[in-house]
């Protein structure tokens, strides 16, 4: 076949010219480590590796969840341990307070210390975390839990809410636990009750109900577990009703802020101006809180009388106290022991991310990664072919038959 | 002798001219286009002399241009097919790049976004995460933007590569016509069988340079070498010696788009559809194609991401106690709506149409375009094409009336105004835009919803240990009607509160917990609903086009002759009722007819009904005793319930709570399901299945008022009252609560128990709680705003798992349809790197193959100048000769 001349350096210049090219992209997977350049490189793959980098970046965010919800649950934790400790310690001065050779003053010093106790416990239940938020409010995590209202008692004013944090793709694992649920939410030796004014009151500033106590147990527990509503008729007076049905129990009380109003074994004090139409109830319980059982008993110690009754009330008191607080007790530790639960839960989780990040990027490393000792020798090759393509151009077009012709 | 010397001149004369040829050739040795020539040699004719025909020399025929017809063509072709491919591959390459680099791609900032949401729901009452996510989300929708604008300035370079290339192409077709006039006046000013080689290589060399744009069919003249070039579907682009003019101008449907038209005689015509190969071509086809495409999937992404993020967001709480409202900009924004649907620039006049179109559901959106054609025969017909695929995917006539609305491939247009006429043709780019357009609403950190606007919390009181769940949002606006729903009207407050509250063991009802002192019932009532202890109980319907029906049954009691006992008739009305169900999906209609016996109990009636589907149905009976009397004689007054004597021992006999603590106490009513109470002047009595409660009475002269209580106002008034004296017995019926799933309706031709079109209300409350466990009598729940509930992350939760929801047509997450993206531009840039390869692979063959036919070899003109150096040099050895024998003759003469 007829060649001509430019072929000949055309051919030779190409060839250098797809030598030099394939050297360039072998240089540069080396120097960036990556097989797949760009997506054109290996389409399949590079969706793959985008996949991939996109999971190792929510494994990641994951493994941070878990360890913020760690922090977390480590803390209510804590906190919950200082609780136990504490009620251990009111146990411990309830028993004591049972040597009937105590006097009242003797008492009134056990008194003056259950109400540090009471203080202490009430902050421990108030904890909040590193950026402000109340533990123990349910998801009112803005307002203190435990507050105490006008009678000097402290009611809960939180809610129900837990928080879940997300730990792998379909895991979650809740991070928070409510008051209500692990200082409320337990069982009373006696029947109780819990006083609240509706929502829809319309006095302004609203009237309020006090925590209120029993007074008579067994004639409230005739009554439970029926609940009792006070309406107020006007300013002046209100009745006294039994909710589910209606039942009128005293009718047009007249009212004065702040005196105890006696229904059914059970005593309460409404204060504040009223309207006509506002309402109370007194819910039946047969749930006490923990700081109301501190609170009762501290009550107790200080209003003891050195009668025969006095005496006999204040055994019956402390018999409930300490059935309470170990009520409260187990609740607690019912509490710590789910948190046991979800901290082992939470390592699991974390151990299985680390694990699948390992993986995950074991894999990306595989399709993405370029393999050194093959590009390495590839380069020696290409830069071979390049030395080899030169020297074959130079031989080649030196020779010329001009050259020849003298 | 004579002879001889011009035998030896020819000689010379001729291998000059060899010579000449071969410095040519050498001298062109790098000229462009240029085929190598030869003289051809012939031997003048011989003379005729007595011995034969005596040789008069050589002489030059022709010079020759050695060239290959057909391997040019084939040269042109190739061109045409490397061009088209590096077009594509030099376009490719850079959207490769832009969508798959990290700095540029939109996979880290996706993630980054969906990370700071999984931050801020560890911790939503911190500010900083919520700053964070925040800025996040500000990069994301920057980057979005970026890559739209990224990819619509590549669309631009396209543009002006096409202008650039058609001004290119004009000059050279110019450049061809005035070539081809030379040839005819050299033709025809040379000998016969003599080319004007130069000419022709020049024409050649134009016809290549034209085949690098665009595919050309050329067709030779044989006898002048004059050639016409036709591109396209035979638009002449170069007729013999005239040349036609490309022109850009804007594509008619998308005036961002530049299209090319040719101008023949002064008329345009737009080839642009009909262009292929070469660089226009190539850009052509790679602009309209997966440049497109990549934009219209981006853009669905991000409409996607703006839709679901938003929805999400609207059902939540903020850090304020506001519902949450949009997070991105509204995908619907008139402006947006309206910037979807182009009108055709050569719609005619005149141009008063207004189209527009929101995206109603994502979930179905295809990433292509679509064309709104008003092909006739009447103005009103029209039909909506696939763009990319071609195909018709709906036809239908406008009605007169606008706002018109017709729904598509999870799009809406509304036609708002304007007079259609037949061939008025509307572009639609449902996605096109959605990357560009995307923004974000909120501003404050405060305004991000984290939380769910509604909780519930159990009563402290509650003696079962039923629990009620978190509660799960599901809207705020009925999906349905779009308007608010009337919970959630008024700020920061549900609008009722309610109160779930068990009036048995087994059964609960929802309470408008507004008062909650006083809670009444519910507007639908939620009354008598069974609850199955242990199971997982939904309060609320999930579905947004339940709907409820209620019958209370007549406003009369009538008393039954004692002769008549034991069988009391409750006086309800025989009825046929039509239960009619759609099928959302078929669209298809089923009927089913349930009769209903004169007397039957709501009990009865309740199960007769509820085998169908969609259809549920509670009966209860409720009936207030009153008014006891009695005469004073020795037999006291008796009551009779459902044929229990109730036992009550004097003195408390007319004492209502006792009759009623009887009533509870009776295990043959208990096991009926009733519960009687008593606010000490009248007994309430409820039968939780709605059997018939048939209150006689015995004790001469005694009485009691029985009255059916309308179950569905506060404080339950009496509907009818009468009057039960000794002997006599009355039999109350039940009330029906039905609810109906979406798409079902209940009618009668009979208006009995049922009305003939019974009022159905909506019970969709736009959230749903269970509850679970063990409930018992008096346990209640509150459901309420979740004022202050600034530490819940239930909607953050929510707003986090969109990222692994298939959500983008439904198939795929935002990461993986973006994946998909970049796998299908990585494909295209494969294969345009492979095609581009070959394709070079085959032009460098038939250049060769050009080449080695027509290209100068530099060894072979070496021989060639040797060899004719050499012939030049006996040639003048014979014209010495010549002169030799001459001077021999002449001196002999002397």
């Amino acid at each position: 076949m007829r060649i001509s001349t430019i072929q000949v350096y055309d051919r030779a210049i190409s060839s250098i010219q797809d030598v030099t090219a394939q050297q360039q992209k072998t240089q540069e997977q080396l120097a960036s480590g990556k097989r797949v350049l760009t997506p054109a490189d290996d389409p399949v793959a590079s969706t793959r590796i985008l996949e991939l980098n996109q999971e190792i970046a929510v494994n990641v965010q994951f493994q941070r969840n878990v360890e913020l919800a760690e922090g977390r649950l480590t803390l209510q934790e804590d906190r919950l341990g200082g609780v136990n400790d504490a009620i251990d310690r009111i146990r411990e001065l309830a028993i004591q307070s049972g040597n009937g050779a105590l006097s009242k003053d003797d008492l009134g010093f056990i008194a003056t210390e259950i109400e540090e106790r009471l203080g202490q416990l009430a902050g421990l239940m108030n904890a909040r975390d590193a950026s402000g938020e109340y533990v123990f409010s349910g998801f009112q995590g803005g307002s203190e839990p435990f507050q105490k209202d006008e009678s000097g008692s402290y009611r809960y004013q939180g809610d129900e809410g837990v928080r879940f944090v997300q730990v792998d793709a379909s895991v979650k694992i809740q991070s928070t636990v409510n008051g209500q649920e692990v200082f409320e939410d337990m069982p009373s030796y006696l029947n109780t009750f819990y006083t609240q004014a509706s929502s829809s009151n319309q006095s302004d500033p609203p009237a309020t109900i006090s925590v209120g106590q029993v007074l008579d147990q067994a004639e409230y527990d005739a009554f439970y577990p029926e609940d009792i509503v006070i309406e107020f008729n006007s300013l002046s007076d209100f009745d006294i009703r039994e909710k589910s049905s209606g039942l009128v129990i005293q009718s047009n009380v007249p009212y004065a802020p702040n005196q105890p109003i006696v229904a059914k074994g059970v005593q309460f004090e409404i204060s504040g101006t009223p309207l006509a139409g506002d309402t109370f109830s007194v819910q039946s319980s047969e749930k006490q809180g923990l700081l109301r059982t501190v609170e009762k008993f501290a009550y107790g110690l200080r209003n003891f009388s050195e009668t025969p009754e006095g005496r006999d009330s204040f055994e019956n008191l402390l018999e409930g106290t300490i059935a309470n607080l170990d009520f409260a007790t187990t609740s607690v530790l019912e509490a710590r022991g789910q948190l046991g639960t979800r901290l082992n839960a939470l390592e699991t989780s974390g151990e299985q991310l680390k694990d699948a990040e390992l993986l995950t990027k074991e894999v990306l490393s595989k399709l993405e990664s370029v393999d050194y000792a093959e590009a390495v020798s590839l380069l020696s090759l290409q830069q071979f072919s390049l030395d080899a393509a030169y020297s074959s151009f130079s031989r080649i077009t030196s020779l010329s038959l001009f050259d020849r012709i003298r | 002798m004579a002879d001889l010397i011009n035998i030896g001149i020819s000689g010379l004369k001729t291998h000059q001219v060899g010579l000449s040829v071969t410095g040519n050739n050498v001298a062109n040795i790098n000229t462009p286009g240029y085929s190598r020539q030869e003289a051809i040699f012939v031997d003048k004719p011989g003379e005729s002399t007595g011995p034969g025909y005596l040789g008069q020399g050589a002489s030059v025929d022709a010079i020759r241009r050695i060239k290959s017809s057909f391997v040019l063509e084939q040269q042109r072709s190739d061109t045409t097919v490397y061009g088209e491919r590096e077009a594509i591959l030099s376009q490719a390459s850079a959207v490769d790049n832009l969508l798959a680099s990290p700095s540029t791609g939109l996979t880290p900032s996706l993630s980054r976004f969906f990370e700071s949401i999984q931050g801020a729901s560890e911790d939503p009452t911190s500010i900083p995460q919520r700053q964070l996510l925040l800025t996040q989300a500000e990069g994301l929708v920057s980057r979005f933007q970026s890559l739209a604008s990224r990819l619509e300035g590549m669309v631009s370079t396209i543009n002006q590569q096409l202008k650039a290339d058609i001004s290119e192409v004009n000059a050279l077709a110019k450049g061809l016509a005035e070539t081809n006039l030379a040839i005819t006046l050299a033709s025809s000013a040379a000998g016969i069988g003599q080319e004007p080689n130069q000419l022709l290589d020049e024409r050649d060399e134009l016809l290549r340079r034209l085949s690098e744009y665009v595919q050309l069919n050329v067709s030779e003249d044989a006898s002048s070498g004059v050639v016409s070039v036709y591109i396209g579907k035979g638009e002449p682009l170069v007729l013999g010696t005239t040349a036609a003019e490309l022109k850009a101008i804007q594509n008619p449907e998308d005036g961002r788009l530049t299209d090319v038209a040719i101008v023949t005689n002064g008329v345009q015509q737009n080839i642009t559809d009909s262009l292929t190969g070469g660089g226009i071509g190539g850009a052509l086809s790679f602009r309209n194609g997966d440049l497109s495409g990549a934009i219209n999937e981006i853009g669905r992404i991000a409409i996607t991401l703006a839709d679901t993020v938003n929805k999400q967001h609207a059902i939540g709480m903020d850090l304020d106690g506001n519902l949450g409202g949009q997070f991105f900009g509204d995908i619907n924004s008139e402006a947006l709506a309206r910037s979807r649907v182009i009108s055709n620039s050569e719609n005619a006049p005149p141009i008063d149409q207004r189209i527009s179109l929101d995206i109603v559901d994502t979930s179905q959106l295809t990433i292509d375009n679509y064309e709104l054609r008003f092909s006739g025969p009447n103005d009103n017909d029209f039909s909506i094409v696939n763009s990319t695929t071609d195909a018709e995917v709906y036809r239908s006539v406008l009605s007169n009336v606008f706002p018109s609305r017709i729904e598509v491939d999870g799009f809406q247009l509304t036609f708002e105004q304007g007079t259609f006429k037949t061939g008025d043709r509307f572009t639609i780019y449902p996605t096109r835009t959605g990357a560009t357009d995307i923004s974000q609403e909120i501003s404050r950190v405060e305004e991000i919803a984290l939380a769910s606007p509604v909780r519930a919390v159990g009563s402290l009181g509650n003696t079962g240990s039923a629990k009620i769940s978190l509660g799960e949002m599901l809207d705020v606006s009925s999906p349905i009607t779009n308007q608010t729903l009337p919970e959630f009207a008024v700020r920061g407050e549900l609008t009722p509160p309610l109160l779930v509250r068990f009036v048995s063991d087994n059964y609960y009802e929802v309470l408008n917990n507004s008062d909650p002192s006083n809670p009444e019932p519910l507007v639908p009532p939620i009354n008598n609903q069974l609850f199955v202890q242990g199971a997982k109980n939904a309060l609320f319907s999930d579905d947004p086009g339940s709907t409820i029906i209620s019958a209370t049954g007549p406003d009369t009691l009538t008393l039954n002759a004692p002769s008549a006992g034991p069988t009391y008739n409750n006086g309800y009305g025989a009825q046929t009722l039509t239960i009619q169900s759609r099928d959302s999906d078929t669209g298809i209609v089923s009927v089913q007819n349930v009769n209903i016996a004169a007397n039957a109990s709501a009990k009865d009636i309740a199960a007769s009904m509820n085998p169908t589907e969609g259809v549920t149905v509670t009966a209860y009976t409720q009936v207030r005793i009153s008014n006891l009397v009695d005469d004073a004689d020795p037999t006291p007054l008796g009551l009779v319930i459902n044929g229990e004597a109730i036992a009550v021992t004097p003195p408390a006999l007319y004492e209502p709570t006792e009759i009623a603590k009887a009533i509870n106490e009776n295990d043959v009513l208990q096991s009926m399901g009733m519960y009687a109470t008593s606010d000490g002047n009248s007994i309430e009595l409820r039968s939780f299945t709605g059997d018939d409660i048939v209150v006689e009475v015995t004790g001469v002269g005694d009485s009691v008022d029985v009255s059916r209580v309308d179950p569905y106002s506060a404080g339950n008034p009496a509907i009818a009252t009468q009057t039960v004296n000794s002997g006599q017995g009355l039999a109350v019926g039940g009330s029906l609560d039905v609810r109906l799933a979406d798409g079902i309706n209940i009618s009668s031709t009979t208006a009995t128990v049922f009305e003939q079109t019974p009022v159905t209300t909506s019970t969709y409350r736009g959230f749903t709680f269970d509850i679970e466990g063990i409930a018992a009598r008096g346990d209640e729940f509150v459901i309420e705003y979740n004022t202050d509930g600034v530490s819940d992350n239930r909607n953050a939760l929510a707003m986090a798992a969109l990222e692994f929801e298939s959500l983008v047509n439904g198939s795929a997450s935002y990461s993986e349809s973006y994946a998909q993206t970049v796998e299908k531009i990585g494909t295209v840039t494969n294969r345009a790197r492979l095609e581009s390869e070959s394709a070079k692979a085959l032009l460098d063959q038939t250049t060769g193959l050009r080449d080695s036919i027509a290209a100068v070899n530099l060894d072979e003109e070496a021989g060639k100048l040797v060899k004719f150096q050499a012939a030049y040099n006996a040639s003048a050895q014979v014209v010495s000769v010549a002169r030799d024998l001459f001077d021999t003759l002449l001196n002999a003469f002397r």
